[in-house]
């Protein structure tokens, strides 16, 4: 599974570096070809004579993912490991990622906001909600309601840079997924029952100070979350062939306009 | 690693100190960092390695998901993602 989000990922870096315009998180394309650290190319070299794995020491950071992909795809699925083998893993492990998470510092700088209590108090296109602040080890409430547009929508979690006003860059929905946790044999107390979906996990769900085992409430997003990956999917793997409709745009309309050349009397 | 280099990853990592701008990492980094940095039994080395690979899986599809965001965004790039 974490192959096919690697294959993923590499694609569209490979397409973001040709249209860097198109993106706004422009510190994950400079993180993906900076140097890797001491500490990420000493736990290949160390892990290069007992895993098969590739024989080049990765030289950026995004490298180094494509190095641990390889690596976590040598053990099994569910992942299976030998005591022994995990104590001479986690020292290089724990090195490594403490220099792979202070490279990617940036992370610091972008919210996830859950967009709740979506409200029309003047009429028109004057729409207001509360943002959840998803970022840190609690959900905090943003004081204040929002000035929110009509593109976007309650209950949806929202990528946006960390300011004072609402400006969302994109919304994560449904690959992201806030929702309460409606377990029964779930031991928190009702007003902590929140749990927090990212999907993306071994474990499937993370949970606020819940350690019960979450499903979706909703449906119609658990079905979304599989064709959102399924179609993201099938995209992103013609993303090397295709153009990127925005691009496509531009380009027609470039060759929409350009002058006729005056016809010769 | 040093420890006083370890609370400067705490911070950077669970409260967002470094820099004006910063501010504490996602919601799900954060709970694995702490799974994978800060277990209930350092001696359980087993855990300590689920945890490091958890955490670096979900890196990956974190910054996966930050880039298909914005490119699903910018326009429906394939017919296939309808289907």
């Amino acid at each position: 599974m974490i192959g096919k989000w690697m294959a993923m990922l590499s694609a569209l870096i490979k397409f973001y570096k040709g249209n860097p315009g198109l993106l706004q998180t422009l510190e994950l394309l400079d993180f993906y070809k900076s140097p890797s650290g001491i500490e990420m190319r000493k736990c290949h070299q160390q892990f290069t004579p007992l895993k098969n794995v590739s024989n080049s020491v990765p030289q950026t950071n995004g490298a180094f993912l494509r190095f641990f992909n390889e690596y976590r795809n040598t053990y099994a699925h569910p992942l299976r490991v030998e005591p022994e083998e995990a104590a001479e893993a986690v020292p290089y492990l724990e090195s490594a990622m403490e220099e792979l998470l202070i490279e990617l510092y940036f992370l610091g700088s972008y919210r996830l906001g859950y967009l709740e209590n979506v409200t029309q108090p003047a009429g028109g296109n004057n729409y207001k909600g509360t943002i959840l602040n998803l970022t840190g080890e609690q959900p905090r409430t943003i004081r204040g309601s929002q000035l929110v547009g009509t593109q976007s929508h309650e209950g949806e979690i929202y990528l946006s840079k960390h300011a004072a006003s609402y400006d969302p860059i994109c919304s994560l929905h449904p690959l992201l997924v806030y929702d309460r946790c409606t377990e029964p044999t779930c031991r928190v107390r009702p007003q902590r029952k929140i749990a927090f979906f990212n999907g993306l996990t071994r474990q499937g769900w993370l949970n606020y100070n819940v350690s019960c085992r979450h499903t979706l409430t909703n449906q119609s997003d658990s079905y979304n979350l599989r064709l959102a990956i399924a179609g993201a999917q099938a995209a992103v793997v013609s993303l090397s062939t295709s153009v990127h409709p925005s691009v496509a745009g531009r380009q027609a309309k470039r060759v929409r306009y350009v002058p006729r050349r005056p016809e010769s009397s | 690693m040093l420890d006083y280099l370890d609370e400067a990853l705490d911070d950077m990592v669970l409260r967002g100190v470094g820099s004006a701008a910063a501010q504490p990492f996602p919601y799900p980094l954060v709970e694995l960092y702490n799974k994978a940095y800060h277990p209930d039994d350092m001696n359980d080395m087993v855990s300590r390695f689920h945890g490091l690979i958890d955490l670096a899986e979900a890196i990956i599809k974190y910054l996966t998901v930050m880039l298909l965001g914005q490119y699903l965004h910018t326009g429906r790039p394939d017919a296939g993602v309808d289907k």
